[in-house]
């Protein structure tokens, strides 16, 4: 498959990330039940010490030929017996985690400080991701789980956008994103309160055949601490494997990630790209 | 848009449903959000579910909850509005059919997991007849339960 | 004619052979769940309840598909409704012929177990417009109790 363009990729030195996740959704494991999940915590020792408990998250397929978004028809949820939950697996600082139920394996970092840096794709978040996975076949292996089966990768940005470059209120989107027209902000027939968006693009392969999704979402938001104004931009690239096996889950990652780092360099004004250290135009 | 969340009981079943519904009318236009096919399906799935080991005398399997989950998933994604009414059969194997003998169609489809679906169609009166398997691109499924639609409902305003 | 391969109850793996002496019309019963309505389906270009395909599939550990062979219960003086024996609440009895199997790529042999006598299978691989056919080709020996649904 190739990129979008072959001019580098957009590189930011403070991108306004707060979270990076990459996830693989693979055909149920029914024998990873709660003994193997206390052998597991055990296998990771200091790496992983904290474990919390939360319900397991749907699957989540990128087909093509749907005619209703998930938004857009009623969710049914098979009450039959207790659903094996998801389990979360946190490093000491709590900044990284492994999410684990019986079709998914996700691996999160997280900004939960000021200070906290972008830890970069390429240098730990793409390795990190690798190696745990890696490990997680192993012990499911030794332990005669099962072998995993990946149906659907993932890759998701979230960026928390905080004022700058005269963004001071939700009125001011066009001031944020390139896609909202500055035009029709500024107009004053229209008092715009807040915006939302959303936008859904295909990913195809190099012969055309469907391969997944990216998603972009944004949501005008308040800072929980001390209700700053901002603007939460979700970036989730979603589609199938190339191949059933780690190089096809990372040739997808990949893709996936590039495609929404260029997106998020085409969706945001250049004025932003200034606060952020934009490194190359 | 307020959410409302309401619980139905079918038998000793449960099943929780939410949808989201406007508190203002905003337009008299839109997608209905309980198609005709689904509470009925919901009904029959129940049934089904409650299948023990051997239901067909011939050492067939109990359904398997996943499967029926994906196989509800994926039919609401691709369902045209006023799809008829599927008859959902179990599988020896314990899956879910779905299947209209209608219009001069034949159209079953088997959800065999998230990603893999067999699916066989035959139009008598366009003198069409497949069989194959689908996994991430369902638009040919969905263009079937699309004329299967058009032909059953134009067989009715006929009638 | 094919032969076919599958497990049989120990387990053992059996080739089969169709068998000539099972005559083309000679009926293969075949029972269907129908009460409550598992595995019969209202056809409407047919204008009639009949069984699913569903109900014409091998098993997917690689078991052929089991029928009873009517020649045999003949043989043995035994009605076709005896191979509902055992059965008789909650299933109706469906036949379609040896011919229609065979001229779906299928074939068709004895194979006597102790709990009945005319066991027999048809064997071959069944796509699901196979499976169809013959669905579609079989007719009740003792129907479902469902209405009619004709206009």
């Amino acid at each position: 498959m190739t990129p979008p363009t072959g001019t580098p990729l957009p590189d930011f030195a403070q991108p306004p990330l707060s979270e990076v996740a990459i996830s693989v959704q693979f055909e149920p494991l029914p024998r990873l039940v709660v003994p193997e999940i206390g052998l597991l915590w055990q296998h990771y020792g200091g790496k992983y010490p904290h474990v919390q408990q939360h319900p397991p998250v749907d699957p989540a397929i990128e087909r093509l030929g749907v005619r209703r978004p998930r938004s857009r028809r009623p969710n049914i949820e098979l009450v039959v017996e207790t659903p094996f939950p998801r389990i979360w697996f946190l490093t000491d600082d709590e900044k990284e985690l492994l999410q684990i139920q019986q079709d998914r394996f996700i691996r999160n970092w997280r900004k939960l400080s000021a200070s906290d840096a972008y830890p970069r794709y390429d240098d730990h978040i793409r390795r990190a991701f690798v190696a745990d996975l890696r490990d997680f076949q192993d012990f499911l292996d030794t332990n005669g789980i099962g072998r995993l089966t990946p149906n659907q990768c993932e890759i998701t940005y979230v960026n928390y956008i905080e004022p700058a470059n005269g963004f001071q209120t939700h009125a001011h989107i066009g001031k944020v994103f390139s896609i909202w027209q500055q035009d029709f902000a500024d107009d004053s027939r229209y008092e715009v309160e807040n915006a939302t968006f959303s936008v859904r693009y295909l990913i195809r392969s190099d012969s055309g055949d469907f391969v997944g999704r990216v998603h972009a979402s944004v949501q005008p938001v308040y800072r929980g601490t001390d209700d700053q104004t901002a603007f939460q931009l979700n970036l989730v690239a979603r589609g199938k494997p190339f191949s059933p096996d780690l190089d096809g889950i990372m040739q997808f990652v990949d893709e996936g990630r590039e495609r929404i780092v260029r997106l998020f360099a085409d969706i945001t004004r250049p004025e932003m790209h200034r606060t952020w250290g934009r490194k190359n135009q | 848009m307020a959410d409302t969340s309401a619980i139905a009981s079918m038998e000793d079943r449960e099943y929780r449903y939410r949808l989201p519904v406007s508190s203002d009318k905003e337009s008299t236009f839109g997608d209905p959000y309980f198609p005709a096919w689904w509470t009925q399906s919901l009904q029959r799935i129940g049934l089904l579910l409650d299948l023990e080991e051997n239901w067909d005398s011939y050492g067939a399997r109990p359904i398997d909850r996943r499967v029926a989950y994906n196989a509800v998933q994926i039919l609401q994604e691709i369902a045209p509005a006023g799809l008829p009414v599927p008859a959902i059969v179990p599988t020896a194997n314990g899956r879910l059919q779905f299947e209209w003998h209608a219009g001069g169609i034949d159209l079953e489809f088997e959800v065999l997991s998230a990603v893999r679906i067999l699916a066989s169609y035959e139009d008598a009166e366009q003198g069409v007849e497949w069989e194959k398997e689908f996994d991430y691109d369902l638009k040919d499924l969905g263009e079937v339960l699309r004329i299967l639609t058009h032909r059953v409902h134009g067989a009715v305003q006929a009638a | 004619m094919s032969t076919g391969r599958s497990k049989l109850h120990d387990m053992a793996f059996v080739a089969y052979r169709d068998d000539e002496t099972i005559a083309g019309d000679t009926l293969l019963l075949r029972r269907v769940p129908t009460n409550p309505a598992i595995n019969v389906v209202w056809d409407d270009n047919l204008r009639c309840w009949r069984p699913s395909s569903a109900s014409f599939e091998d098993h997917e550990n690689g078991s052929p598909m089991s029928v009873v062979l009517s020649d045999t219960l003949e043989q043995l003086g035994r009605p076709m409704e005896s191979a509902l024996s055992g059965y008789e609440t909650g299933f109706s009895l469906a036949a379609f012929p040896a011919s229609l199997a065979r001229a779906n790529g299928q074939g068709v042999a004895r194979d006597p177990i102790p709990e009945e006598p005319a066991h027999g299978v048809v064997f071959g691989k069944k796509t699901k417009a196979i499976s169809r056919r013959l669905a579609k080709g079989s007719r009740w020996i003792v129907p479902p109790d469902l209405p009619d649904r004709g206009i």
